[in-house]
């Protein structure tokens, strides 16, 4: 299938025309009103991204042909189109836009409208610029800060790695609340975390599932709608673009750099934590194993950053777009290499795009195809958390007086010729040197991924059309990772993993539509359609269990090969239907309908149907309202939508284990579970005020998940761990605001300004009867648990342990009398609202954009301090080694501490038995590591310079950019010591927690690209 | 070209003609990886896997289950070994939450349901021999669960009708124990075969189950002797009657295999835990001809002089001194438990042996019951059936050591020897059951679960004290009485454990408090 799609794609792209011929088309851009010249006003030829701005002068000169059509746009005037004709001179004049909110935008199921007739909110996002600014992981980051109600947190994976994106709050207990991706109407089966910035033509983001209803079973999380590039009519566009940016990790843990290795005082070179004697500079016995030499015991307050490289992104982007009446195609490749900051952690990645869209029969039958093949290489992914092949988990806990030049050399000969790690406790289970395990633990990942589509639109009649198109997204994978003997793991002689996966998303749609103008005042369109998805994904993994050969990585060099297989397959078919009405083009009424019916859910329940309904008025066009009103739009909606679950739930089987074992599965099926549905409201109003000056989008909304399918943990003694049940609800509500402003607006400056705040409640209303709090996530430090009348996401942790009278107790030791359970609620990320402010100015050809991203409220409980504050690595730790710390005066002095008799608490404790207490990894205090989320940064910052037409000249290029650019460049505030942004997953219960993410990094570059 | 579009259109018409259609979706929906239940219930080899998964994971099999359910507890307590990772609280008398409540889950979750299916179904199906084994497997998964923590789920286990299940006391499992054996049993009268080699531990031979239920019958009647010395003596001489184990052929074991393994053998590579000072003093003194088999000489050599290359370590070592590793420094466990990588063995799981039960016999006689044979004679038994399964010792070396007046020596300089006893068997009574069970000790280990058990009820071995408790209700030189109950048995309804922890059998939920059948 996929072979002829290809094919075809080459046929049809090899009967491309001749161009046309070309000529320079130069003018005047006015003011209507005034006459005055208009500076920086976009040409572009339509259909192309050949594209210049007027100078200061209003003028403007650009390559065009005869017959095409250049449109002239600018910020606060009514877009104006001109065809080129046969004179060189083309000058015209703006009209200043009344409302300019008449953009176009594109909905679900890729349906094209006019904002200003939704009923329910959508933020688009510039795409100009992203390929600029490029994202380090994956493109979605590209949005943090800029879309009001959307959370973006990244994985801290390196140069590859998933983000948590999250509208309006978590909702699925069970299930995902992340976002459904929609690229050019494809439903991606994951992320879009390998697409490439230099495709995409525009992004509009879904709120909510009113405004993505008519996806249905996915729709309760809001979707992000990304179209990109297509081909263009009249000629061929060239561009060639390259970023090269570098990038700093920041290590914001406080270290101390007083004492060294050791216990109670005294040195011991073997020692994993820094209790030792002070730094003095003394000739101290070296640790290494590999034979002993004195060194100079002093501080090595760089030992830490020295384990990061400066990483740098190379993206390399070759667009062509071209076209004439008949066939348009567009033809994208970007190369990319990324180095990470972690020493060989690097991604090559090679992305090709095809896309035609042929007028097969002239305004009767088009057909449409891409094809995208993406390509990745990935190496050394970095491990997660606690997990032993995290480098940066050892790299964290580095004893302050290990110098670097020591620990680089990670590795030695034994007397029996083995290669032997260098560590300073050599054996200790879980215990490495850092530099052993970049080098020595390593993994490659391949993955080869195609998504595509093919679409045929046929009209029937000028206001009766029929669409239907097949699209997918699969892909492959396969990773290997490899153990060298003497890595501290589960395996001997090193050990050898395999994972290969292939998977698809499947979908198959119709789409008629009808459109009728019934008279000037009143229109319809009506629309029916159907979609078959089709979802499937295997995965082998083989485990070595340690090697007999050392250093041998093959399967067939297995100690204890055990593998593991996993399979799942899901259909759902669809019904759907939606229309729209419009009174005098000012008030609108949008329906839809849809019904489900899903392979997951039982016969009787498999169908599930649900609807949304939505009115908006543009009332400035009703009534007349002060001057000062230039645009006024009112907007409510109503919309359900269902969700079904995943394969295998309903009935209850038994696995087989190798070795001969039969094993009941411990969860108890439903089998009558009925699908999940959220209810949501919402209510907006768009406004345009002082001479559309300043935009003011504002909506409020409200919803509901009910009904929702998760396993409930039961009592063991049922002989069922846990039980899938169908219950709760969660509810969000909150508002979001955009401001839109343009505060100068002079013939040589601009300066606009948008900003974006959003604040979200959510409260589990109920979860299901009987059952009161439903806790998952368990690890060493926390729970993370849901609770009826709670917000979303508590976390729980041991705390410091009180009387009755609130007071923290004190055992006789000194030490703080601890909670046995994990039973103190310490944590919640959710934060209290989310806020983004960007600001752009633009001078002649010079422009300058910054994007501050905040986020205020949440806290986040830290496993990594937890060790570092007992392994003595931490500043707070300098205190009381001599033994004077009292707890409540002189550590946590906020707390009142007293003794098991209600007595003050005046037993001195050393520093190294206090935080051996409470820190650590087993059995960590939570509450005395949790740190504020609060943090402000500058996210984004370009700085680009258009080179103007006089340069440019009869030179080869339309047009040349350059840009300097930066992401998360820095944090205006950040009250954690770490990113609080980083999470170790996207797992719903990631959530709050902190635990030896590499160091989030800040990244400068240039960007150049050049037009032919 | 027309005809690729006809082509095209007319593919996608067709993926069409399916939405709507659902035919397919309970096939879609069907897990092509695993098992119908409906399955089991008619294939006699998969109950006996069933039953295979049960044994293995009855004895906590997989190697973290093991470490966190067994390992990190009552092999430390019973001083089999003493840790050397400085955040094993457990060795200080700290009960890590989470670690025992994967001890808790791991039996319920993955052993029990499995047990009660094959016991169900072989009823059902008219089983009487594979019915009789689960029965006697059951009575063993039981009697390791109540002696950890006391009440337990059990006679309502799996009942999914209850609001809550309840908690059995321990006095009442017991007495059920006994009854369940006798069903078992009369059951296995004819002999038979169940389960063929699915059954790990006697490939399906009803006579070899037989007689393991036996045994168990004996090692259950010891228990409750202080406790009901009545029942104690009348289960014991039922046992001896019908026939106990007498030769190590008759040993139970679970039988591992490369997939599943022995778990000592992967987690001694983890380089967490060495020979404790009481087993060094003991074994030393003794010179015991089982050391070398049950421990490796430490890498270091004899590094406290005694000229013993064996070393031991005292169990409690504080956080701030387990920094530096303790390893080297320290003997290792036997070769056979390493590593298969590094010379070990893989050797099967003992579930219970016959020197074991020579040692019960020894005792009861001690107590006058009529246990065919004098307490002498039967742990004379006792110590020769287990040399002669752990060494190559000939019988003059047996005798040897047999009539040896060897006593625990100190396991360092400047330190008592943790007992005064030596292996020839004479003395008061109390000093003989001393004897006994000291010897019982070695000749089951490394089974810490049954030995920490004997030591709460006897009070031996004697033990070093421990370095540091950081536990409040366990003093260093006392020892721990029971696990508390864990996080998921207060999960979701604590209604069950409530009632047992309130009950007369306990009082509270501490680690100090004695179990109904630890009344000596």
């Amino acid at each position: 299938m996929i072979k002829k799609l290809l094919l075809f794609l080459v046929l049809v792209f090899g009967s491309y025309p001749l161009l046309a011929q070309t000529k320079t088309v130069s003018g005047t851009v006015t003011d209507a009103a005034d006459g005055s010249p208009l500076p920086g006003v976009n040409v572009l030829v339509q259909g192309t991204t050949n594209g210049t701005q007027t100078d200061f002068d209003g003028n403007y000169s650009i390559d065009a042909e005869e017959g095409n059509v250049l449109i002239f746009s600018y910020l606060g005037m009514s877009t104006k189109n001109a065809t080129v004709g046969s004179a060189d001179e083309l000058s015209i004049s703006l009209d200043e836009d009344a409302s300019q909110l008449d953009e176009v935008v594109v909905t679900a199921l890729g349906v094209e409208r006019q904002k200003k007739s939704l009923t329910y909110a959508t933020q688009g996002i510039d795409a100009e610029g992203i390929d600029e600014a490029r994202p380090q992981q994956n493109l979605v980051n590209s949005l943090q800060g800029k879309v009001a109600g959307l959370s973006i947190q990244t994985t801290g994976s390196g140069v590859s790695g998933s983000s948590k994106v999250v509208l309006r709050g978590n909702r699925s207990i069970n299930g995902s609340s992340q976002v459904l991706y929609i690229v050019d109407g494809v439903p991606l089966g994951g992320d879009i975390s390998d697409i490439s910035p230099d495709d995409v033509a525009s992004i509009n983001v879904l709120k909510g599932a009113n405004a993505a209803a008519l996806y249905g079973a996915r729709a309760n999380n809001g979707a992000i709608i990304i179209t990109t590039k297509s081909g263009t009519e009249g000629g061929m566009s060239i561009i060639v673009s390259s970023t090269l940016t570098a990038q700093k990790g920041n290590i914001l843990f406080d270290y101390q750099n007083e004492y060294g290795q050791g216990s109670a005082g005294v040195y011991n070179p073997g020692s994993t934590g820094s209790w030792g004697p002070a730094l003095d500079g003394s000739t101290v016995a070296g640790w290494q194993p590999s034979g002993a030499t004195s060194y100079s015991f002093s501080p090595q307050p760089n030992n830490v950053e020295d384990f990061m490289q400066t990483g740098f992104n190379l993206a390399n982007n070759l667009s062509i777009r071209s076209g004439n009446e008949k066939v348009r195609t567009f033809f994208g490749y970007t190369h990319e290499l990324r180095n990470g900051i972690t020493r060989d952690n690097d991604l090559k990645r090679h992305n090709v795009t095809f896309k035609i869209d042929n007028n097969l029969i002239e305004d009767k039958l088009v057909l449409s195809a891409k094809a995208n093949y993406i390509r990745t290489d990935l190496n050394n992914s970095i491990a997660s958390g606690e997990n032993y092949a995290n480098p940066w988990r050892h790299a964290y806990r580095l004893p302050r007086n290990i110098r670097t030049e020591d620990a680089e050399n990670y590795n030695y000969i034994d007397a029996e010729g083995n290669v032997k790690q260098n560590y300073w406790k050599p054996n200790d289970n879980g215990g490495a040197n850092p530099y052993w395990t970049v080098n020595e633990n390593l993994n490659e990942t391949m993955i080869n991924k195609i998504i595509g589509y093919a679409s045929l639109k046929y009209n029937f009649t000028d206001n009766f059309d029929l669409m239907i198109r097949t699209s997918l997204d699969t892909s492959s994978s396969t990773r290997e990772d490899t153990f060298s003997n003497d890595s501290y793991i589960i395996a001997d002689n090193g050990n050898y993993n395999t994972y290969n996966y292939t998977g698809y998303e499947w979908n198959s749609d119709f789409l008629f539509g009808y459109t009728k103008e019934i008279s000037e005042d009143f229109g319809f369109n009506l629309n029916f359609g159907g979609n078959n998805r089709q979802t499937r994904s295997q995965w082998v993994r083989t485990d070595n269990g340690g090697l007999n050969a050392a250093n041998i990585f093959a399967v067939t060099n297995a100690l204890n090969l055990t593998s593991t297989q996993d399979f799942e397959t899901k259909h759902v078919n669809s019904l759907y239907a939606f229309g729209q009405a419009a009174l005098k083009d000012a008030v609108f009424l949008d329906l839809t309908y849809r019904s489900d019916w899903s392979s997951t859910l039982p016969a009787e329940n498999r169908r599930f149907d649900y609807y949304s309904a939505g009115i908006s008025g543009v009332i400035s066009d009703l009534v007349t309202l002060p001057e000062v009103i230039s645009y006024l739009k009112l907007r409510t909606s109503y919309a359900e939508v269902g969700n079904d679950t995943d394969p295998y739930e309903i009935s209850r089987n038994a696995n087989l284990v190798a070795g001969g074992f039969v094993q009941l599965q411990t969860t108890q099926p439903n089998e009558s579970l009925k699908p999940e549905r959220t209810k949501s409201l919402e209510f907006g109003v768009d406004a345009r005020l002082f001479d559309n000056r300043l935009g003011i989008d504002f909506t409020y909304y409200k919803s509901n998940s009910i009904d929702q399918l998760f396993s409930a943990s039961q009592e063991v003694a049922t002989g069922i761990s846990t039980k899938f049940i169908n219950g709760g609800d969660v509810q969000n509500k909150g508002v979001e605001l955009i401001l839109t402003g343009t505060p100068i607006r002079t013939s040589d400056f601009n300066w606009d300004v948008t900003v974006n705040y959003s604040k979200n409640t959510s409260e589990v209303l109920s979860l299901s009867e009987g059952l009161d709090e439903l806790s998952y996530g368990g690890d060493f430090f926390r729970q993370f648990k849901l609770e009826v009348g709670q917000p979303w996401g508590n976390v729980y942790s041991r705390g410091f342990a009180r009387n009755d009278a609130g007071q923290v107790l004190v055992a006789a030791d000194g030490t703080p009398e601890v909670t046995s359970g994990q039973d103190v609620l310490v944590a919640n990320y959710n934060p209290d609202w989310l806020g983004g402010i960007t600001n752009s100015f633009r001078y002649k050809n010079l422009s300058f954009s910054f994007l501050i991203d905040m986020r205020q409220g949440g806290q986040v409980g830290s496993l990594t301090n937890a060790i570092l504050a007992s392994d003595g690595a931490l500043e707070s730790t300098l205190a009381g080694r001599d033994g004077s710390l009292i707890f409540g005066t002189n550590i946590f002095p906020e707390l009142d501490v007293v003794q098991a008799d209600g007595s003050a608490n005046n037993i001195n404790v050393n520093a190294e038995q206090f935080w051996a207490k409470i820190g650590g990894r087993n059995s960590p205090v939570g509450e005395a590591f949790v740190e504020d989320a609060s943090n402000i940064r500058m996210r984004e910052m370009s700085l680009g310079y258009s080179l103007p037409q006089s340069i440019l000249g009869d030179g080869p290029f339309k047009s040349a950019k350059i840009s300097l650019v930066g992401r998360n460049l820095f944090f205006i505030k950040n009250n954690a010591s770490f990113d609080p942004e980083v999470l170790i997953n996207t797992n719903t219960n990631a959530d709050g927690f902190e635990s030896f993410s590499p160091p989030s990094t800040s990244s400068l570059g240039v960007n150049v690209k050049f037009a032919f | 070209m027309k005809n690729i579009i006809t082509k095209f259109s007319l593919g996608v018409a067709l993926a069409f003609l399916s939405v709507g259609c659902t035919e397919d979706f309970e096939e879609i929906n069907t897990d092509p990886l695993v098992l119908d239940i409906g399955k089991i219930s008619d294939s006699p080899v998969l109950q006996g896997q069933a039953f295979a998964q049960a044994q293995y994971t009855g004895v906590n099999g997989l190697h973290w289950r093991f470490q966190i359910s067994q390992n990190l507890f009552a092999d430390l307590w019973a001083q089999y070994f003493a840790t050397t990772a400085s955040g094993f609280d457990s060795d200080r008398y700290t009960q890590v939450g989470r670690w025992a409540d994967l001890a808790w889950t791991s039996f319920y979750g993955e052993s029990a349901p499995q047990l009660k299916l094959v016991e169900d179904l072989t009823a059902e199906t008219g089983n009487a021999v594979g019915n009789a084994m689960a029965k006697i497997w059951r009575v063993h998964s039981y009697h390791r669960m109540t002696d950890y923590w006391g009440p337990v789920p059990y006679s309502e286990f799996g009942n999914t009708e209850l609001e809550f299940i309840p908690y059995d006391s321990q006095e009442s499992m017991y007495r059920s124990f006994f009854v369940t054996l006798d069903e078992a049993v009369a059951q296995l009268a004819g002999g038979g075969n169940s389960f063929g080699g699915s059954d790990r531990v006697y490939s399906g031979d009803g006579a070899k189950w037989l007689k393991f239920a036996n045994s168990l019958r004996l090692r259950l009647a010891l228990r409750v002797k202080y406790a009901d010395p009545a029942l104690a003596k009348s289960e014991a001489e039922k046992a001896v009657a019908a026939g106990v184990f007498t030769d190590n052929s008759e040993n139970a074991y679970v039988s591992v295999d490369d997939t599943n393994r022995n778990p000592i053998e992967t987690i001694t590579d983890w380089g967490e835990y060495r020979m404790s000072a009481t087993m060094e003093s003991i074994l030393e003194g003794y010179e015991d001809p089982r050391l070398p088999e049950f421990f490796q000489p430490a890498a270091d050599g004899d590094s406290d002089g005694d000229g013993s290359p064996y070393e031991g370590l005292l169990n409690g070592q504080t956080k701030v001194s387990l920094e530096t590793s303790k390893n080297a420094g320290h003997s290792d466990v036997g070769i056979q438990f390493v590593d298969v990588a590094k010379g070990g063995t893989n050797p099967p799981m003992e579930v219970m042996n016959a020197a074991e039960a020579y040692f019960l016999r020894a005792e009861g006689a001690l107590a006058g019951w009529a246990m065919g044979g004098t307490a002498q004679e039967l742990y004379e038994m006792g110590i020769r059936t287990s040399l002669m399964k752990e060494t190559t010792a000939d019988a003059a070396a047996i005798d040897t050591y047999i009539a040896s007046t060897n006593t625990p020596i100190a396991f360092e300089a400047g330190a008592a020897p943790v007992a005064t006893i030596p292996v020839a068997f004479g003395g008061t009574d109390e000093e003989k059951l001393e004897q006994i069970i000291t010897q019982k000790w070695l000749a089951i280990y490394p089974n810490g679960w049954e030995a920490w058990a004997e030591l709460r009820r006897t009070g031996y071995p004697k033990q070093y004290a421990r370095v540091q408790s950081e536990n409040p209700d366990v003093a260093a030189d006392e020892i721990v009485r029971r696990m508390v109950y864990v996080t998921s048995s207060f999960e979701p309804s604590s209604e069950g454990v409530d009632a047992a922890i309130s009950s007369a059998e306990l009082g509270s939920d501490k680690n100090n408090i004695k179990l109904w059948w630890d009344k000596k």
